[in-house]
């Protein structure tokens, strides 16, 4: 992965925004993290990992090369659909946790929920300076950027109170005081999603164009994170 | 537990449409963490499928491919998916099958291992597993199981797997065909297995498959002798195999601790299940059925009103319904009554097909449909639309045919009882238990095993359960509760208390007196050597025999029939009961007709003829004198009993207040089959061979042989006896027999009449016939 762009966009509210631009390079190592981390939450895990392990080593590549060739084809296939959301929310945390220092919460602790497909945010974080919860959604589209969807997505849970009821779950991570703040409505949140050939800066004109994204600042903070998927 | 779980009332929640996201996405969750394991969480996925059908069906690849059904050829839509994926892929290359996980592990573990226990539920494919295993192994293989309908069962499926041109498949222990046969296979019961030792020297065991195990729980002598033949395959072919499996049993690894092999040996607790369950109450009084959960917390407290009728659903689908009722309500007719809502939605078979089994089980039973009054069996009538019943006084080989006849989905409604529990491979759309044995727990999970048929479709398979009212706390209780074996083999056990024979057996086994010659104990042999009994022989003999051939069989055999009950009581050491005396005269008739040669159908139809006064209703009729011909009662006849038993109280088979043309033929059928099953075949026959055979042996009297392997082969022609060792029948003998010019351990020669047998006759010997 590469971070193409970071920096601070300005914004008229609270939150303070920043915009990260990510060249996955080659996504190999991203999905066979995923399906690692899928893998040790699997019940074949428990019932024969060494033969659990022993598939991985002989198929993975097969997998991952599938899935690569059918992001490089466009596929509108549900697998590429769901691979690109994987992938898309790894490498935004990633980013994160590398570009802006936040706290790293391990990809197999954020999955737990994502297997069962029961909606809410995708990944999670911490500005360990600012004690702020960032929590995150991601959102893959094959034929064009997919910021409009990651950002209603975001609207959407905040509105459902999906931030509040995750607290709990990644309370081993973060610290109590970042944990009380989010209680407290101080929280941040990151978009992840695809994006094609478009500019970084009509993708942030488009963002700011949108009702939701104004209802966003009204946070602590906001990251956007385009990946070149 | 997950806030949408504990709401609770999900049952009534699905119904209505409400939380489905979060309801699937626990059991989605559920599924891919922990796999299909877990009662509840299949009842929800059911209920997802009863309910929301189209919401259900979005989801269902995915959860077919998290259940590791690989062989529904699922294709995964998602990450993880892509794991199952690949494990599939990982399977499918190390084994060429897609298997199951749970399949592949069981034969992963057997490759691993010397002795390999595992229990699984009902339906999960390990048959297929042995089947495959005993397709690839390539030396002597042998299965011990249960039951004589479970050697059908497999010699039916494995001569259709394995190259029958080099592996023998035999239900006995018999060296034949050597000429070209490379190795056997050999489908056994316990009491079967013995001969396996005194065959060591030529046999060549890689693999003791030891299916439905939990038999060596039971407390009889099959108990004992699944635990020595255990004991003494490990000592007499100590290079071999040996895997035991089981149904719900939680402690597998009973069978290594008994057998002290626990080091070299591994187990496993499978819980996977492959289909899922809803289960149904019905209220008789107000004929409703009604959805209840399996656990009150998560399904809900209370019963809800089932918009359908399973039962009705499922015949009018073209489903099947397995009913769990006892014996006597079959033999008394009543279950005809009460389900006879039911039986009225079947309609008549057209198949061509199943016309064919229904018709081959007309002869075998030797029921005729011309008139309701004369051999007329309501059993066959009722097969025609469909309905089987199944239970353990049902012949053998009627059994069979009605297997396939399920089997190949002609049966609507099976009216069975715990015979079917013995593993034999009748899954059911639906399973009503209308009489519920909380005590058997064991017996009662196999049933409910049966419910709902894993198909080869890319589909969520659900079965149904139904019970009574009054079950409904017992059947929680049952469901959940385990089931263990004990850790100790009969061998080492000193405080069973059996009753005397038992000891008797068992320590014949422990010290080496046991006979497998003749299945009996030396001290019964030392009995049977008696002056009091062979001082009976001579006289007997002279008597059965006129120029060394069997006595017409027209003659009075009154004197014959007394003399076998002499022996008889000479074994027991003691005087019959009265009613002992009429059940063994019965006995000994039968298996005197079998001497003769009678088939199974004319010993039934002779039975019948006297019993329901056939020859004088007849001749009434034939005079015009039907009131007459109709008003005649039943004679006098004694059904079958267990012997001996100084308790029994004579009463007859058919009440004599009953009229002869009312006379059930189908009772006929069970009660002969139960005396040559169970009476003969299990008892008379040891002991009449032993006496004769020993006594053949020590006064070389040819007619003391002759008669000895008349009892136990049914005939005493060399070439005949070598044909049913290479496992033809009597009937099959008779058109074979024209076309063998010689046979022998080595091989059977064909003679050109060959040519002249049907396609039928033909693939009955393909496997002794030159290629």
């Amino acid at each position: 992965m590469k971070i193409l762009e970071s920096r601070e966009v300005p914004a008229t509210g609270t939150a303070i925004v920043h915009f990260i631009r990510i060249d996955p390079e080659d996504i190999s190592a991203t999905l066979s993290d995923v399906l690692k981390a899928l893998m040790d939450l699997s019940w074949l895990k428990h019932f024969d990992e060494d033969w659990l392990v022993q598939s991985y080593r002989q198929r993975a590549q097969i997998t991952i090369d599938d899935i690569k060739s059918k992001f490089a084809a466009s596929d509108q296939g549900k697998i590429t659909h769901n691979a690109g959301e994987y992938v898309v929310s790894e490498l935004s945390r990633e980013a994160i946790v590398s570009e802006l220092g936040y706290l790293d919460i391990p990809l197999a602790e954020l999955l737990g929920r994502k297997v069962s497909g029961n909606p809410g945010f995708d990944f999670h974080s911490q500005n360990c300076s600012t004690d702020t919860v960032i929590f995150g959604e991601a959102k893959y589209i094959t034929a064009q950027s997919a910021y409009p969807s990651a950002i209603k997505q975001i609207k959407e849970f905040i509105d459902d109170k999906k931030d509040v009821a995750d607290i709990a779950e990644i309370s081993r991570f973060c610290t109590p005081q970042s944990l009380r703040r989010a209680a407290n409505g101080f929280k941040g949140f990151a978009a992840a999603f695809s994006a094609k050939g478009t500019s970084s800066d009509r993708l942030i004109s488009a963002i700011q164009a949108r009702a939701e994204y104004a209802e966003l600042l009204k946070y602590e903070e906001i990251i956007l994170v385009a990946v070149n998927l | 537990m997950n806030s949408v779980i504990e709401k609770g009332n999900l049952i009534a929640r699905i119904q209505e449409g409400k939380d489905l996201d979060q309801i699937l996405a626990y059991a989605k969750e559920q599924l891919y963490r922990n796999g299909p394991i877990d009662t509840v969480v299949l009842e929800i996925l059911s209920y997802l499928k009863l309910f929301q059908n189209s919401y259900f069906a979005q989801y269902e690849s995915e959860i077919v491919e998290t259940m590791g059904l690989f062989f529904k050829d699922p294709h995964p839509e998602t990450l993880q998916g892509a794991i199952f994926d690949m494990y599939r892929q990982y399977i499918k290359a190390t084994f060429g099958e897609d298997y199951t996980p749970l399949q592949a592990n069981i034969l992963k573990q057997i490759q691993d291992k010397q002795y390999f226990s595992f229990s699984a539920p009902t339906s999960t494919g390990k048959s297929f597993v042995f089947r495959n295993l005993i397709k690839a192994s390539t030396k002597d293989v042998a299965v011990i199981v249960p039951s004589r309908a479970l050697i059908n069962e497999y010699y039916d499926r494995i001569t259709r797997l394995v190259d029958i041109k080099i592996s023998n498949v035999l239900t006995f222990v018999e060296r034949i065909n050597t000429k070209h046969a490379e190795r056997s296979v050999f489908i056994l019961t316990p009491e079967r297995a013995r001969e396996l030792f005194k065959n060591k020297s030529w046999l060549n065991i890689e693999l003791f498959l030891f299916d439905e195990a939990q038999l060596s729980d039971e407390q009889s002598v099959r108990g004992l002798y699944f635990d020595s033949i255990v004991r003494r395959a490990q000592k007499a072919f100590p290079q071999a195999k040996f895997v035991f499996a089981h149904p719900f049993i939680s402690n597998p690894e009973a069978q290594l601790k008994r057998n002290d092999v626990m080091d070299t040996g591994a187990f496993s607790n499978y819980h996977l299940k492959t289909v899922g369950q809803v289960f149904y109450v019905h209220d008789v009084t107000n004929q409703k059925y009604y959805h209840f959960g399996s656990d009150r917390k998560v399904l809900g407290d209370r019963k809800i009103e089932s918009k359908i009728d399973p039962i009705e659903q499922a015949i009018l689908s073209g489903g099947s319904v397995l009913i769990y009722v006892p014996k006597s309500h079959i033999y008394n007719k009543s279950v005809f009554q009460h389900f006879r809502k039911y039986i009225n939605l079947c309609t008549k078979i057209q198949n061509p097909r199943a016309l064919q089994m229904i018709e081959q089980l007309q002869s075998y039973i030797g029921a005729s449909n011309k008139t309701q009054y004369f051999y007329n069996s309501e059993m066959l009538d009722m097969l025609q639309y469909g309905i089987v019943v199944h239970h353990g006084s049902m012949p053998l080989s009627a059994r069979l045919i009605l297997e396939h006849f399920t089997q190949e989905r002609f049966c609507r409604i099976c009216f069975a009882t715990s015979t079917l529990e013995q593993g034999i491979n009748m899954p059911f759309d639906v399973v009503y238990l209308d009489k519920f044995e909380a005590s058997k727990s064991l017996s009662v999970k196999n049933l409910i095993g049966r419910a709902g048929r894993s198909t080869q479709n890319n589909c969520f398979d659900i079965g149904s359960v139904v019970i009574r009212q009054n079950a409904m706390s017992n059947f929680r209780k049952v469901l959940f509760k385990n089931e263990t074996i004990s850790e100790v083999s009969h061998l080492d056990r000193d405080d069973e208390k059996l009753d005397e024979k038992y000891n008797e057996y068992k320590d014949a086994i422990k010290n080496d007196e046991f006979s497998d010659e003749y299945n009996l104990t030396n001290k019964d042999l030392e009995k049977l050597r008696a002056d009091t009994i062979t001082a009976i022989i001579p006289t007997l003999l002279d008597m059965i025999f006129v120029d060394g051939h069997l006595i017409d069989p027209d003659t009075d055999m009154k004197d014959i029939y007394d003399d076998f009950q002499s022996l008889y009581k000479g074994y027991l050491g003691r005087d019959l009961v009265s009613a002992e005396k009429w059940v063994l005269s019965s006995a000994i008739k039968i298996m005197i007709w079998k001497v003769y040669g009678r088939t199974f159908s004319s010993i039934c139809q002779f039975r019948y003829a006297y019993v329901s006064q056939v020859n004088e209703r007849r001749k009434l009729n034939s005079q015009g004198r039907t009131q007459e011909a109709d008003a005649l009662c039943a004679r006098y006849v004694s059904g079958y009993h267990d012997l001996p038993n100084k308790q029994l109280k004579s009463y007859p088979l058919i009440p004599p207040s009953e009229k002869a043309k009312n006379v059930d033929y189908d009772l006929i059928v069970y009660d002969t089959y139960d005396f040559l099953d169970k009476l003969i075949g299990f008892k008379l026959s040891d002991i009449f061979y032993a006496i004769f055979h020993q006594y053949y042996k020590n006064n070389e009297d040819e007619r003391a042989l002759k008669i000895a392997n008349y009892i136990k082969f049914g005939t005493d022609s060399d070439k005949e006896i070598w044909m049913l060792r290479y496992g033809l029948s009597f009937e099959e003998i008779e058109w074979a027999s024209p076309c063998i010019d010689s046979i022998n351990e080595e091989e059977i020669v064909f003679n050109d009449r060959i040519n002249e047998l049907s396609d039928e006759q033909l693939e009955i010997v393909s496997p002794f016939l030159p290629e």
